[in-house]
């Protein structure tokens, strides 16, 4: 799974899970093309949005990230590298 | 077939090995005890299951039947499959009259009227494939009965209003012949399958085996006239199918305050998404209520953290376009936590030889392409 399918999925999830900060501030375009990144604390998502955004995760890239981690991973720049090291 | 007077006459067959769940060898079972009419169980795992049944079983479960007494029926399935063949032994036993689609390929209506059928029993997809097309008046007169897996109200409508206000919805097993029908007028929101039939005893029970109230949701069990006692070689799924004098069929539903029976669906298909229970029929519904869905499967996939994650694979109707996305969006609008998280479209669902969905093969296609 490459990079841009890896960010999509991402994007997706949080759209689809509503998190609104998303557009708010701007960054998915720049995140799609890796020039900017935002920390899960400044996203404002709930614990649906979380399960939603680790669902996508399993379902489309095949790896299982338990939604309690995400704030110890950090950001989503970092969730990238994470779900590459698979 | 045997005439009834004649069925203790009949000498078990020496060459079945079976055993049934107490290991008792076949030679200990009373003659009458071991069938010679063997029907296959419809998996839609790859496995399937033979049902042993005496003359006197199919009698009696054709005593369920009795309004083909005054029938001219006509099966579109071949008598292959093993409701059909049930069906056209209920339909002898009780004097109708069967009627048989010639090989060379007619048109239901034309068949229905040169042969004057009264009663047309089809397949879900088949009666949806009609009542999608409408057929005037041309089948108004005849009765359709259908069955088998769960039929949509917005199906049963279309049906009525599109083709006939005759339908029957039937439910029934392999295992115990019929054990309940809908018919006109019993059609409403909650896609009830009738009243168990006379003959028939049927309980929702909890997962300790007591029986719930009505209202409440568990598992069916029914006994019933001319059922089976078990599966020919087959110990294990015996055990867990026939127990306590009742047959389980696995199924989940719902006795309703005024008699009728809900099936949800199959206690195995049920998924478990983060605590949420979620059948598949109840998605597959919902899909199909989009105008460019023709048919829907829905099925977990096994998660290590949620439980199951529902996915759901779909063909279009012909000529009829519309994207995953888009069908996506309408899931969650509808489903919100109970949507598919992934939708495919096919441009056929694999079934197995009596045209049930394989849902387990579907699954493969959802394998995630995994980090590179």
């Amino acid at each position: 799974m490459t990079d841009p399918e890896i960010r999509k999925i991402i994007i997706d999830a949080l759209t689809y899970a509503s998190v609104y900060r998303v557009a708010d501030t701007g960054i998915a375009e720049p995140f799609m093309a890796g020039t900017a990144d935002i920390r899960f604390d400044e996203l404002e998502m709930d614990s649906l949005a979380r399960m939603e955004l680790c669902i996508a995760l399993e379902l489309n890239a095949g790896v299982s990230i338990v939604p309690e981690d995400l704030d110890a991973i950090g950001s989503l720049e970092a969730l990238v590298r994470r779900v590459q090291r698979g | 077939m045997i005439a009834k007077t004649e069925t203790h006459a009949i000498e078990p067959l020496a060459f079945l090995p079976w055993k049934d769940a107490a290991g008792s060898a076949a030679e200990d079972l009373p003659a009458d005890s071991l069938g010679r009419i063997l029907l296959k169980t419809s998996g839609t795992t790859g496995d399937f299951n033979v049902v042993p049944f005496t003359e006197a079983d199919i009698g009696a479960q054709s005593a369920r039947h009795a309004e083909y007494r005054d029938e001219r029926l006509l099966r579109l399935a071949s008598v292959e499959y093993n409701n059909s063949k049930r069906h056209r032994l209920y339909s002898l036993w009780n004097g109708g009259t069967n009627i048989f689609r010639p090989r060379t390929a007619s048109a239901v209506t034309e068949l229905v009227h040169r042969h004057q059928v009264t009663c047309l029993d089809i397949s879900r997809i088949h009666a949806s494939d009609l009542a999608a097309a409408g057929t005037g008046t041309t089948l108004a007169h005849v009765k359709i009965r259908t069955g088998g897996s769960a039929i949509p109200i917005d199906v049963r409508r279309l049906v009525e209003r599109n083709v006939t206000p005759e339908l029957y919805v039937r439910y029934a097993t392999t295992e115990s012949g019929a054990i309940s029908m809908a018919g006109p007028g019993q059609h409403d929101d909650d896609e009830v399958v009738g009243v168990p039939l006379p003959g028939v005893v049927l309980e929702i029970v909890d997962a300790n085996g007591k029986a719930l109230s009505p209202g409440e949701t568990g598992e069916i069990r029914v006994q019933a006239a001319g059922m089976a006692l078990g599966y020919l070689d087959s110990p294990t799924d015996t055990a867990k199918r026939f127990r306590d004098g009742w047959f389980w069929p696995g199924d989940v539903g719902t006795l309703r305050a005024d008699g009728q029976v809900i099936v949800n669906g199959r206690a195995d298909d049920m998924m478990i998404l983060n605590g949420v229970n979620i059948f598949p029929a109840e998605i597959e519904r919902v899909l199909e209520r989009h105008h460019a869905v023709r048919i829907a499967a829905a099925l977990p996939i096994p998660s290590k953290v949620h439980g199951h994650i529902p996915v759901a694979a779909v063909e279009l109707h012909a000529e009829a376009t519309t994207t995953a996305a888009e069908l996506q969006d309408y899931a969650r609008t509808h489903l919100a936590l109970r949507a598919p998280r992934r939708i495919l479209i096919v441009d056929a669902l694999p079934r197995n030889s009596q045209g049930k969905i394989m849902r387990r093969e579907i699954a493969k296609s959802f394998q995630p392409a995994g980090p590179s």
